[in-house]
């Protein structure tokens, strides 16, 4: 059943490139985690050396207290969903889900109720006999995950799980994911360089990029206090200033247009999406700050045209970003 | 993916295994070739070997067969590629599979088609470079088809389209598009029926007749019946070297010519429906129908035939002793049998391990990928040459399990050829997949990956099953006693012997295999499904 998962100052090299470098992490039973970075960050190497299929140049990989080093990858107890779903294209719907049951040796009426019951509760109940060649995109990724439920293991590790779906169908199977894990109280670790879908499933939230961890919490503590720029870029955070030798965050909901706001900015760009506009503007006007000449994107109800003047509101002060590594002062 | 200890274990016997088979089978026989060539004569003897008249003569011949066989067989073989791969027309399917037929049937069984050919129409074509040549198309045409009507068929049509559209007319569209990207393709092709022609032993042997000699014909004459081993291992050299560098330089070209990772769009075929495509299609057809037709038709008439008019005389024949010949036909053919069945389950064994050798041997695997390919490019007289060079010694020669051992080793490439792709085409992931739902390597094997490859172990041993059925340029060297007669060989005996009522055994023995291989082919083309590509 679920496990914790600890990772221990984990260092994986490719030759002379460093993956991993020294990550440490900690995931107690049932919680739900979410490694983001843009890729090449060295979120799937994590997957794969908690897998055993990468080796370890040195750290330690714990679950449910006990060591994985040297343990091959077919007896830690663990559950993948890839991103290409990986379904045995020679086995049916039910075979795929079972696998992992008869690997454990358990008998075929106990296989075939486990993977009747996997199957409805992916919403895929009678779709057994069919083969995998049949199935959408979409069933196809449910498929994969009630293969790697069924063993119930002690971990179920996501790599990018909703990648390959189109919009709509992400959104389905991301709530119908939440859903599965939390009523099942598994441990997961899921990886993905979508934000947005990170948000949606985890209750902590680790940002790694170039194989070291930059920051980790809960969704709504990183959202709020981004330790750098880095993490704020990659959050989705549009507003970010230099501001005296240092880079402040203003989020996009502080900011609202008001006919005597403080900052005067001209509009360079518009798009109407989810049923607002959003803008993007130059800063024109904004005393006692260095923001002039700097992009300023903000929501509105009506849609000032491109070239139009809007004078704009904060509601709270931009926040200061702090810990900023070198590397970071550059303007993007 | 698997404990770095196994893996290597395995990586090591998957390499090793295969390496120590070709090692013995090929790499050492050919080395013996060499060093016969080079031994006990100085440089003189070698020179005055290769600037002997005789020689040079055999040399033009060689060539000038090979050439003239490979341009008649383009001349022929690409108007039927163009019509098969532009119409759209009922029984499509059936042409495809005609032209492809020759191409399966062992070289006795070809030789003795014209030869009916010849003899029912009263030609008098015995002996003769035309008949050889006939021969060679006839064999050969298979080749052109397949490999260029293939890509033909998977050229983008859009290509064509976009350049109609940028003002090209349809003349220069396909100039400017379809020629530069064909033209390599249609070289290729034409290579490799020279190379076939150049190697070519059977019908070479049954047509042509000692005046008509090759390299081939001639390293067998003098290493059987003249027994000057030097003179044959020169004349082995000479032939390897030329191969071998056509090869090398036809992998050159292809490689800097031949984009063949773009044959996802499928071309449009157009239906015949305006007089001169149907009359073109029609001509084309008509070609292809004389060309692989007749002689087949040839042979089957002719095997039926006997004194008064049509009957199973020489059927029934073949089931008699005959003094020509050490066991009667049925018996070679019931040994042919046996002897294809040991060389398609050593082939396929041998093949699965050196396929995972060189799907993850690294650079091994591609050295021993190398290796094997060796018995496909070198003639299977060399080959056998080499064996009775190599095996005198160790009185291997002798043993009745050469000869399956040594079609085995010319069927390797053909297994390797079909379950290498097949093992490639795993996706990692999938045994990923597998050991973290617990699954250990060796089951890893059994249950995901021999599911997936069976398929194509069973096309590939069926091949060398057919391969070694048919197999007589090796066989007609290690074949010393009536326990290793097989039928190739009685056919080749039987009709180099006057007398009508031989050549109509001759006929039916090969009917009798050519029916077989062509069943055998016509089912394995099925589960290989239509778009493959010969070899």
């Amino acid at each position: 059943m679920s496990q914790r998962l600890l990772i221990d100052n984990v260092r994986v090299r490719y030759g002379e490139a460093v993956a991993l470098d020294g990550v440490s992490l900690d995931v107690s039973a049932g919680a739900v985690v979410a490694v983001v970075g843009p890729s090449g960050c060295g979120k799937s190497t994590l997957l794969r050396c908690i897998a055993g299929l990468e080796p370890l140049a040195s750290g330690r990989v714990e679950l449910g207290g006990r060591d994985l080093a040297g343990v091959p990858t077919h007896e830690r107890d663990l559950g993948l969903m890839f991103q290409d779903h990986a379904l045995f294209p020679h086995l049916s719907v039910s075979a795929n889900v079972s696998f992992g049951l008869s690997m454990q040796g358990r008998s075929a009426a106990e296989q075939r109720a486990r993977s009747e019951e996997l199957l409805d509760l992916v919403g895929l109940g009678g779709f057994g006999d069919r083969s995998v060649g049949s199935l959408s995109g979409g069933e196809a990724q449910r498929v994969a995950l009630a293969r790697a439920l069924a063993p119930s293991p002690g971990l179920l590790m996501l790599d990018e799980p909703l990648g390959s779906l189109d919009r709509v169908l992400r959104e389905q199977l991301t709530a119908d994911l939440r859903r599965l894990v939390r009523e099942l109280g598994i441990t997961a670790l899921h990886v993905t360089h979508d934000q947005a879908e990170a948000f949606a499933l985890a209750d902590h939230i680790v940002v790694l990029r170039e194989g070291r961890i930059e920051q980790q919490g809960p969704p709504e503590a990183l959202w709020r206090s981004p330790v750098n720029r880095f993490v704020a870029e990659f959050l989705g955070h549009p507003n970010l200033w230099r501001f005296g030798g240092a880079f402040v965050l203003a989020p996009i909901t502080t900011i609202s247009v008001a006919a005597d706001g403080e900052i005067i900015a001209t509009v360079e760009d518009r798009e109407f999406a989810e049923g607002q506009h959003r803008l993007i503007g130059r800063v024109d006007e904004a005393p006692d700050t260095d923001l002039v000449g700097q992009r300023i994107v903000f929501r509105s109800d009506v849609g000032p045209a491109i070239g139009d003047r809007v004078g704009l509101h904060l509601s709270a002060p931009p926040r200061a970003l702090e810990g900023m590594s070198p590397g970071d002062t550059s303007e993007s | 993916m698997m404990p770095r200890a196994v893996s290597s274990v395995v990586r090591v016997v998957t390499v090793l295994v295969p390496a120590l088979f070709l090692g013995a089978l090929v790499v050492w026989p050919l080395l013996s070739v060499f060093s016969r060539s080079l031994r006990g004569v100085d440089g003189a003897r070698v020179l005055e070997i290769l600037t002997r008249s005789s020689t040079r003569s055999v040399l033009t011949f060689t060539v000038t067969q090979a050439l003239l066989s490979a341009l008649l067989t383009l001349l022929v073989g690409l108007p039927i590629a163009h019509a098969l791969a532009r119409y759209d027309f009922k029984g499509r399917g059936v042409v495809r599979a005609l032209v492809v037929v020759p191409f399966v049937l062992p070289t006795v069984v070809v030789a003795a088609a014209l030869d009916a050919v010849f003899t029912r129409m009263a030609l008098d074509l015995d002996r003769s470079l035309a008949a050889i040549l006939a021969a060679h198309v006839f064999f050969n045409v298979a080749i052109v088809v397949r490999i260029v009507g293939g890509f033909w068929a998977t050229l983008d049509r859009r290509d064509i389209e976009a350049a109609q559209v940028l003002g090209a007319t349809p003349f220069r569209a396909f100039r400017l598009v379809a020629l530069p990207v064909l033209l390599p393709i249609v070289l290729g092709a034409g290579l490799l029926v020279f190379l076939f022609s150049f190697t070519s032993f059977g019908v070479i042997l049954i047509l042509g007749g000692p005046a008509r000699a090759t390299l081939e014909t001639e390293i067998h004459r003098y290493a059987i019946f003249r027994q000057e081993f030097d003179v044959a291992a020169v004349l082995a050299m000479v032939q390897l070297a030329i191969v071998v560098l056509l090869s090398v330089g036809s992998a050159r070209f292809q490689r800097r010519f031949v984009n063949t990772g773009r044959g996802v769009a499928r071309r449009r075929t157009v239906r015949p429906d305006t007089w001169g495509r149907r009359a073109h299609l029609t001509v084309v057809i008509a070609l292809a129908c004389v060309v692989i037709g007749v002689p087949i038709g040839a042979l089957i008439e002719s095997s039926l035939r006997t004194g008064g008019g049509y009957g199973l005389t020489h059927y029934r024949a073949l089931l008699e002793p005959l003094p020509l010949l050490p066991v009667t036909a049925a018996e070679a053919l019931m040994r042919s049998l046996r002897f294809g069945l040991a060389a398609a389950v050593l082939a396929s064994i041998i093949g699965v391990i050196a396929a995972y050798g060189v799907v993850r041997g690294g650079r091994a695997g591609r050295v021993l990928e190398a290796i094997s390919l060796v018995p496909l490019g070198v003639s299977a007289v060399t080959l056998g040459f080499g064996y009775l060079l190599a095996f005198t010694a160790l009185d291997l020669r002798r043993s009745p399990w050469l000869i399956p051992v040594a079609h085995a080793v010319v069927g390797l490439p053909f297994v390797l050829a079909s379950v290498v792709p097949a093992l490639r085409a795993i996706d990692d992931r999938l045994h990923e997949a597998a050991a973290v739902l617990g699954a250990r390597p060796s089951r890893i094997s059994r249950l995901i990956d021999w599911p997936l490859i069976r398929r194509a172990v069973v096309t590939g041993s069926g091949f060398a099953f057919a391969i070694s059925l048919g197999e007589f340029g090796a066989t007609a060297f290690l074949s010393r006693s009536p326990s290793a007669f097989t039928a190739p060989l009685a056919i080749f005996r039987l009709l180099s012997q006057p007398g009508a009522a031989l050549r109509g055994q001759a006929l039916a023995l090969s009917v009798v295999i050519g029916a077989t291989v062509a069943c055998l082919a016509a089912v394995l083309e099925r589960l290989r499904g239509e778009e493959a590509v010969l070899l």
